[in-house]
């Protein structure tokens, strides 16, 4: 390499950064960055550029004519992912006819997808954003051992479900165990009444579809029916659906893991998971994310044994953990939700993981979003102090460089956008 | 897997040496205790009295931060204790114990909530919250409360000393509202008040109940019955009351003396000796109930409060307070389609006296947070810290209640910082000067299991 080209190499990274030809939307400034990826940044500058992050460092150059947030001191941060939501599968308000989110005619419906009970203008989604929310995973509900498929929405205000989509994520899958589907089939003829049912319903789904798979191939006459509930659970034993599986008892975690290493399975998170402290070494071995409250309790039985320090014990096990809420009221608030963990002793980095990184790894999204990181999108929210003290608020969210909340035009947003 | 052993907030001596009653049950359980040893721990009941001390305290903290029920933050401040009484609280206190800079707190009331009535929410067998046709006036909530909750305990180490207790609502009138602490171990010890307030539901909140009404024409036309069939209070009654003689209501009123308990607490409820709580969360509901305070001459406060904001200047010209609560930020029912952050802080500027409440059971320890986060939408800090304490107090008509002047009982907490922060820990709380204990099953099981065993 020449000299000459060895020079215009070097020079791209820098003309990246001051060449206002290649459109960096906009710089936000004198921030106390939280990158996730890294160590806090004083005085930070957050460059984005089409939609990505450009630039992070301390007092970096901003070329003139870019334009200039002036975080005057306000925190930035990664924009906040919610692993567990029902939003748009039960809007608001709360109604009969706007309970979308299970299924309950049988207890095995993977041929569902949450987007298609979607409403796609509930208020929750201008209440979450106000709150830093940029991405959520809205899945079906508990009542079915396989409830069916989730979907990973982005929170831009749209009129479509098209405009919330996050197209190219990875497929999801929930499924469930323990008290619900139990409760909800007891009375069903063949549903499962208890939890060596529920398991029992689970192999059998998985059997199920190995032997529809082998009757295909077989050739069988007259031939088999293409089932798409199948060809789904099948596209789970293949591995190319993340699980994610509703299970609070530590021995029902237990028996989730012992069932699906029956078939190869891979756990990708387990929610609520209240008793994971009890088994977070299982959980570790297997490679299994866990998704929790950090205070909700008693509500039922198997939730009972849930305490304050199960995700500081879980995450200082290795263990990734998103911090969800499950609740359209908490979503708005996820910070803080994150800030009482550090009340019983987790450090600030790893609590900041809980509601960014974390849930990212475990949406199989961490290469795009959960931290500001070059080249990731710029999703990020921009708060009047450390998020982590109560009178903290949300002043700005952006999701992919466009901003999609602020503060200072829209105030709380209403309840009829 | 190892992880850190922490030790837990604040051991308990055992009165059998030292050893605790994971370790004796352990011990009994390979054959090495027998019965009879273990009785003397753990079959003592004072272990499940809530406390620590058995008797009240004579005591000094000093160097910390004192904030008081009026939300002032005392720098270098301590308190005095003598007998289970506070002596002497602010800047003067020196000696004693250290607080290192820690924060003193008056104990925390949860204005309206369910604590101690049931252990597990989706389980009826546990739940003991109320329940019988739409009418029950002789119910009262501290009938199904159980001293030794797990519930109380959960919420006691979070710094929530008094709770109202109001039966579940979903019933025009599901009875009354009573005061407890949450330590004492036994109902005698750990019920303040057995009746505070009679508890009346307008709007969603009162649809529910054998033959009770199921719209809002309903509700106001059995409230109004149940009024015009309620006794004529004595006192009342023999020196006249302007305006309200000789209406079709009074003279419609029963004139002969109550002879069960449902009229006894009605009269109570009309001779103003006894409060009335309406739970009401829609901007005209609260309307409606301020029109039946005023039509009855009740002496009420409104519960809930989802809209108040709508009336707050209503609200304050009646001088009704506001037991405002749970949190509802947001359009999740019709009857909550305008509720916001700013609401407290809107009542507070109307002139609207408040107290903060949960409205729940396993959740009331939340409370301090969701007083904090009112103060983020513009509640000044010291109104926040006031409703949740004296203004409680002051609401609920009990002297003393939530505050920390010399001569009143004992009863706050010492924290990490500011109570009303996330991150703040509650270490120590004291009721009338007797140490509470800060051990739950929460922090047991934390314990049991920060390190796990082999199998």
């Amino acid at each position: 390499m020449n000299l000459l080209a060895r020079a215009a190499a070097l020079c791209v990274p820098l003309c990246v950064l001051m060449s206002p030809a290649l459109a960096v939307d906009f710089a936000v400034v004198h921030a106390t960055v939280v990158t996730v990826d890294g160590p806090v940044i004083q005085d930070g500058t957050v460059l984005v550029t089409n939609g990505r992050i450009e630039a992070v460092g301390a007092r970096l150059p901003v070329a003139s004519g870019v334009p200039v947030v002036d975080a005057a001191g306000g925190w930035l941060t990664p924009g906040l992912i919610d692993l567990h939501s029902h939003m748009g599968v039960y809007p608001w308000p709360n109604l009969n006819a706007h309970e979308d989110g299970n299924e309950m005619n049988h207890p095995s419906t993977p041929q569902v997808w949450a987007g298609d009970s979607v409403r796609v203008m509930d208020p929750a989604f201008s209440r979450a954003r106000a709150g830093g929310i940029t991405t959520v995973h809205v899945i079906p509900g508990s009542a079915n051992i396989v409830g069916g498929e989730g979907v990973v929405l982005k929170l831009r205000p749209s009129r479509t479900l098209a405009g919330l989509l996050v197209e190219d994520a990875p497929r999801s899958i929930k499924m469930a165990c323990g008290e619900n589907p139990k409760r909800v089939y007891e009375k069903d003829a063949d549903g499962p009444s208890t939890r060596m049912g529920n398991l029992a319903w689970m192999r059998a789904t998985f059997q199920s579809a190995l032997d529809y798979r082998e009757a295909r191939a077989a050739g069988a006459s007259p031939p088999v029916a293409k089932d798409a509930g199948l060809e789904t659970i099948l596209d789970v034993l293949d591995g190319k659906v993340k699980v994610h599986v509703h299970c609070y008892r530590h021995d029902d975690i237990e028996g989730v893991l012992r069932t699906m290493d029956q078939f190869g399975v891979k756990v990708t998170s387990f929610h609520h998971a209240t008793d994971a402290y009890k088994v977070r070494d299982l959980i570790a071995a297997h490679g299994a994310g866990v998704a929790t409250w950090p205070d909700w309790w008693g509500f039922k039985i198997e939730a009972f044994d849930a305490i304050p320090d199960n995700i500081r014990l879980v995450k200082e096990a290795g263990i990734p953990v998103a911090l969800h809420s499950d609740s359209p009221d908490m979503v708005q608030r996820l910070y803080l939700e994150a800030a009482k963990v550090v009340g019983t002793g987790l450090d600030e980095a790893s609590a900041w993981e809980t509601i960014t990184m974390d849930p990212a790894r475990l949406l199989g999204l961490e290469g795009r979003i959960g931290s500001i990181t070059v080249g990731k999108d710029a999703d990020l929210a921009l708060f009047d102090r450390d998020p982590f003290d109560v009178q903290a608020r949300v002043q700005k969210t952006w999701i992919e460089g466009e901003l999609v909340y602020d503060r200072a035009q829209e105030g709380t947003p209403d309840a009829h956008p | 897997m190892t992880v850190p052993k922490r030790e837990p907030l604040m051991p308990i001596p055992d009165p059998r040496g030292g050893l605790d009653r994971r370790q004796a049950l352990m011990l009994l359980g390979a054959g090495l205790l027998t019965p009879s040893e273990l009785l003397a721990s753990e079959l003592d009941p004072a272990r499940f009295s809530g406390f620590v001390d058995g008797e009240r305290q004579s005591f000094t903290l000093s160097n910390g931060t004192v904030l008081t029920h009026d939300g002032l933050v005392l720098l270098n401040a301590g308190i005095r204790v003598e007998g289970g009484r506070i002596v002497e609280v602010g800047r003067g206190v020196t000696g004693g114990e250290d607080l290192g800079g820690d924060w003193l707190v008056p104990g925390l009331v949860d204005a309206g909530c369910t604590l101690g009535m049931y252990e597990i929410g989706g389980e009826p067998s546990t739940r003991d919250d109320g329940d019988g046709p739409a009418v029950t006036v002789a119910a009262r909530a501290v009938d199904g409360l159980n001293p030794r909750s797990q519930t109380l305990a959960v919420a006691r180490a979070e710094g929530i000393t008094h709770a109202l207790l109001h039966p579940s609502l979903g019933r025009l009138v599901p009875g009354q509202a009573g005061l407890i602490r949450t330590a004492g171990g036994t109902l005698d010890s750990t019920v303040r008040r057995e009746s505070v307030a009679l508890v009346v539901c307008f709007g969603a909140s009162a649809k529910g109940g054998e033959g009770g009404p199921s719209s809002r024409i309903g509700i106001s036309r059995a409230l109004l019955e149940l009024m015009e069939g309620a006794p004529e209070p004595q006192a009342l009654s023999a020196r006249g009351r302007s305006g309200a003689g000789g209406t079709w209501r009074e003279n419609s009123r029963s004139t002969s003396p109550p002879d069960t308990e449902h009229d006894r607490v009605l009269q109570q409820v009309r001779a103003r000796s006894l409060k009335v709580i309406a739970a009401a969360d829609r901007a005209d509901d609260i309307e409606r109930a301020l029109d039946f305070f005023d039509a009855h001459q009740l002496d009420g406060l409104i519960m809930g409060g989802a809209e108040a904001w709508m009336v707050a200047s209503q609200v304050a010209d009646a001088g009704c307070g506001v037991l405002l609560g749970p949190l509802t930020t947001q359009p999740d029912s019709f009857d909550h389609i305008h509720a916001r952050y700013e609401n407290a802080a809107m009542l507070h500027d109307a002139g609207v006296p408040l107290a903060l409440r949960s409205g729940g059971n396993h959740s009331s320890r939340r409370l301090r947070l969701q007083a904090g986060l009112l103060t983020a939408h513009g509640l000044p800090h010291e109104a926040a810290i006031h409703a949740l304490t004296a203004g409680a107090g002051a609401l609920l008509g009990v002297p003393g209640l939530g505050r920390l002047d010399p001569g009143t009982a004992a009863t706050f907490f010492r924290a990490t910082g500011d109570p009303l922060q996330p991150r703040s820990q509650v270490v120590q709380v004291w009721m009338a000067g007797r140490r509470a204990d800060m051990r739950t099953r929460q922090t047991e099981l934390r314990d049991r299991f920060e390190t796990l065993s082999p199998r």
